[in-house]
C-alpha cells in the first residue's frame, strides 16, 4: 500500500495476487455476503446508499490493472457500480472490465443487501466491514438513526492508513520455516451439476442454543463445526470406496487480532484439520479434542508468522518478480487446474459474531456469509452470527446433498432448532 | 410453517420439497404457488457471457489480418501486376464482419447484424466485380436484386422467428420458401438474361425446394410423423 496517498495506484496484497490467475468460470473467487433487514430494498436507495459510501472505502472504489510484472489496483472514476436484483446463481466469475470495472456486485432481493466480492479486494472481515458499513448507510437513507462502530463505520470520516495497509509485508519478519503443500484427500462430490448453476443451502440456528452446547464440551463453534464436517466426510468416505484418504478441512482464520492490524483488505491464513482415517475410528468427542488441539497448536503466533513470512517469500523471489505477468497467469492457472483444492475435503469459513450498534440491531434480521463453490469441494461452507442467529451456508456445484443433510439434521438430533433456505426449491 | 417430516428441519413457506431429502411438503391448506415471488433466493438464473468467445474471436482477427497485410505488401512493392490483393482483402473483409464480428457483441442484435451484413455484402460485390472488369450494369441489374431477395427473406425469417418458439418443422417450410423466393428471382433474371445454365441451376434449386417444403408442410401436419422422427433423430 506504499505511496497510496501520493498516488492512485496500489499494490494487490500478497494473498490477493493469487486469486486474478485462477480466477476462471468454475472458480471465481468471488464470496458473497448478504445482509437481511426487516423491511423489502428500494433499490435507489440502495444505489445511492454505495455512492455514499465508496469514497470511505478506497480500496473497494479500484479497478484491476495489468502491469508488465503484476495486477495492480487504481481508483475507478466510474462513480459506482450499478444495483442489480438479485440472481439464482450468485458468485459467478469477475470480469475485470464488466460491472463499471468494480470487483465487486451488489444485489437485492426482497428485504436482503448482497454484496459479492472478488477475494483480491478483501477477505471476510474487510467484506463484513463494508456491507455492514452500506447497511447501515441504506438505513439511514430511509430515515432510521444508526451509529457507528467496529463493523458499520463512520462514513464521514477519513479512511485510515492502518485500514488499507498490506498486513502481510508489515508483520512478516519470521526467520522460521514452513512447509507449504499437502497430500491429497477425499473428496465428496460425485455429480456435477449444469454450468453456472450452484446450490445454496442455508441453515439458521439460534446462537444461544448453539453456544450453550459447544460451551459445554469446552470448544469454539469453528472447531465444532469443523469435527462434524470431519465425521460425516469420514463416515462417508467408509461406505464409498476401500483407499480411506485424509479427510482434511481447511478453515481459514483471521489474522486481525494476532496481530494487531485493522486492514480492511485481505489479512487471512488457512489452517487445515485432518485426520488420517486408516488410523482407526473416531468418535464425535475424540474428533472434537483432535480438531480443537490441531487449530490450537496451528494458531500460536510465531507460526502464523512463520507462514504469512513463507508465502511472502514465495511472492518476493527475484526470479518470480521479473518473471512477466502473462507468464505469471498461465502459471497459476495451469498450476491451480491440476491442484486445485486437491489438498482439502471442505472448506469452513467462520465470520463470527458480528457485532452491531445497538440501534441497528432492531433493523438487521440476519448476515449471510457464503464462499464460492468450488472445483473438488462437495461441502463449502459461510458462517456469519447476528443477533443471536446464527447462519450457516454451504455452497456447492454438486448435485448430492447428503452432506448437507446430515450436518443440519445432527443439530436436529440435539435438540436444536434448524430453519432452511434454498435456492433449489 | 412448515416441517421436513423426514429432516425435522423447519422450511421456508415458499419451499415445495425438503432441500435436503427432497421429499415434497405437504400444506392442504397453503397456496405455495400464490408467494413464489416471496421465496429467499430469486430464481433468475444469470448466464455470464464466455470471455473465451472474445479471446477466440481476436486470434481469429489477428490470423486473419496476417494474409491480408502480407498481400497488401507484395501487391504494392513486389507484384504490380493489377490489385490482385482487393480481393483477398475484401473475402477476408466479408467474412470477419458476418462470422467473426458476432462474437464481440454483448448481446446478440439479429436486425443490426442483418443490416451490417446486407451493408457488407453490397460493398464487396461493388468492390469485387468492377475490378475483374464486368460490366458496370451487371451490379444494378444483377447483383443488386438477388442481394436485395437475399436480404428481405433473412429480415422476413429473423422477423418470423423471434416472434416465438417455432418447431422444427415449420422452420423447415420457412427456409423452405426463403430458398425457393431466392431461386426464383435469380431463375428470372437469368432467363431475361439469357444465362441457360443460371436459369437451369435455379429451376434445379426450385424443385428440390419444393420436395422439402412438402416434406415439412407433411411433418408439421403429422403428429404421429414427427414423433416418430424426433425419437429416431433426437440429439
Amino acid at each position: 500500500m506504499a505511496d497510496s496517498k501520493k498516488t492512485d495506484w496500489f499494490r494487490l496484497d500478497n494473498a490477493a495476487t493469487i486469486f486474478p490467475g485462477q480466477n476462471t468460470g468454475e472458480w471465481s473467487n468471488i464470496f458473497r455476503l448478504s445482509v437481511e433487514l426487516k423491511d423489502n430494498i428500494d433499490p435507489e436507495l440502495l444505489s445511492a446508499a454505495v455512492r455514499n459510501i465508496l469514497p470511505r472505502f478506497p480500496s473497494f472504489d479500484v479497478r484491476i490493472r495489468k502491469g508488465f510484472f503484476w495486477y495492480y489496483f487504481e481508483k475507478n472514476p466510474g462513480g459506482a457500480p450499478p444495483v442489480l436484483p438479485d440472481i439464482n446463481n450468485p458468485c459467478h466469475r469477475v470480469r475485470f472490465k464488466e460491472n463499471g470495472g468494480y470487483l465487486f456486485r451488489v444485489y437485492y432481493h426482497l428485504n436482503r443487501i448482497s454484496v459479492d466480492t472478488f477475494h483480491s479486494l478483501a477477505d471476510g472481515h474487510g467484506a463484513a466491514v463494508f456491507v455492514l458499513s452500506l447497511a447501515a448507510e441504506y438505513l439511514r437513507l430511509t430515515g432510521v438513526s444508526v451509529s457507528y462502530n467496529e463493523f458499520a463505520r463512520c462514513i464521514s470520516d477519513k479512511p485510515s492508513g492502518s485500514e488499507l495497509e498490506d498486513s502481510f509485508r508489515k508483520f512478516a519478519d519470521s526467520n522460521g520455516k514452513i512447509k507449504l503443500g499437502a497430500e491429497k484427500c477425499y473428496h465428496a462430490g460425485k455429480n456435477k451439476l449444469p454450468k453456472h448453476t450452484v446450490n445454496i443451502t442455508s441453515g439458521i440456528i439460534r446462537y444461544s442454543e448453539f453456544n450453550a452446547l459447544i460451551k459445554s464440551l469446552g470448544v469454539t463453534a469453528t472447531e465444532y463445526l469443523a469435527a462434524l464436517l470431519l465425521d460425516i466426510h469420514i463416515k462417508k468416505q467408509a461406505c464409498e470406496v476401500k483407499r480411506q484418504r485424509n479427510v482434511c478441512i481447511q478453515i481459514p482464520i483471521d489474522l486481525r487480532r494476532r496481530f494487531d492490524s485493522d486492514t480492511l483488505r485481505n489479512f487471512t491464513v488457512c489452517l487445515r484439520a485432518v485426520i488420517d482415517p486408516n488410523l482407526g475410528e473416531y468418535t464425535f468427542d475424540e474428533l472434537l479434542g483432535q480438531v480443537h488441539h490441531q487449530l490450537v497448536l496451528a494458531s500460536d503466533k510465531k507460526i502464523l508468522n512463520a507462514m504469512i513470512t513463507s508465502y511472502l517469500k514465495a511472492e518476493q523471489n527475484p526470479f518470480l518478480k521479473v518473471t512477466p505477468l502473462f507468464i505469471k497467469d498461465f502459471g497459476v492457472n495451469v498450476g491451480f487446474s491440476r491442484t486445485a483444492e486437491q489438498s482439502t475435503t471442505a472448506l469452513l469459513t467462520n465470520l463470527g459474531a458480528v457485532s452491531l450498534p445497538e440501534d441497528m440491531k432492531p433493523y438487521v434480521e440476519k448476515l449471510m456469509f457464503m464462499p464460492s463453490p468450488g472445483l473438488r469441494n462437495a461441502s463449502r461452507l459461510g458462517v456469519a452470527t447476528v443477533n443471536d442467529k446464527m447462519v450457516i451456508t454451504f455452497s456447492d456445484s454438486f448435485s448430492e446433498t447428503d452432506v448437507e443433510r446430515e450436518f443440519f439434521t445432527h443439530f436436529i438430533k440435539r435438540g436444536i432448532h434448524v430453519k432452511i433456505e434454498s435456492n433449489r426449491y | 410453517m412448515s416441517y421436513c417430516v423426514k429432516c425435522g428441519v423447519e422450511l421456508d413457506d415458499t419451499a415445495k420439497k425438503c432441500p435436503l431429502c427432497n421429499t415434497a411438503v405437504y400444506m392442504p391448506n397453503a397456496d405455495i404457488s400464490s408467494n413464489e415471488d416471496q421465496a429467499p433466493f430469486s430464481q433468475v438464473k444469470m448466464i455470464p457471457m464466455d470471455a473465451k468467445k472474445e479471446f477466440i474471436a481476436s486470434v481469429i482477427t489477428v490470423l486473419l489480418a496476417i494474409p491480408m497485410i502480407v498481400c497488401g505488401i507484395v501487391n504494392l512493392f513486389y507484384r504490380k501486376d493489377g490489385l490482385w490483393s482487393v480481393y483477398v482483402i475484401t473475402s477476408v473483409l466479408l467474412f470477419w464482419v458476418i462470422v467473426i464480428l458476432p462474437f464481440y457483441l454483448k448481446k446478440i442484435r439479429p436486425y443490426l447484424m442483418w443490416f451490417i451484413d446486407t451493408a457488407a455484402v453490397l460493398v464487396y460485390v461493388y468492390v469485387f466485380f468492377p475490378l475483374r472488369n464486368e460490366n458496370a450494369n451487371y451490379y444494378l441489374t444483377v447483383a443488386l436484386p438477388i442481394i436485395a431477395a437475399v436480404s428481405l427473406c433473412v429480415l422476413i425469417f429473423i422477423k418470423w422467428a423471434r416472434g416465438k418458439e417455432r418447431h422444427w418443422s415449420s422452420v423447415i417450410i420457412h427456409l423452405a420458401i426463403d430458398i425457393a423466393v431466392i431461386s426464383a428471382v435469380t431463375g428470372i433474371i437469368s432467363l431475361y438474361y439469357s444465362v441457360v445454365w443460371g436459369a437451369v441451376a435455379s429451376i434445379i434449386v426450385f424443385l428440390s425446394v419444393l420436395s422439402l417444403m412438402a416434406f415439412g408442410i407433411y411433418c408439421n401436419r403429422s403428429a404421429k410423423v414427427r414423433a416418430w422422427l424426433e425419437k429416431k433423430f433426437f440429439i
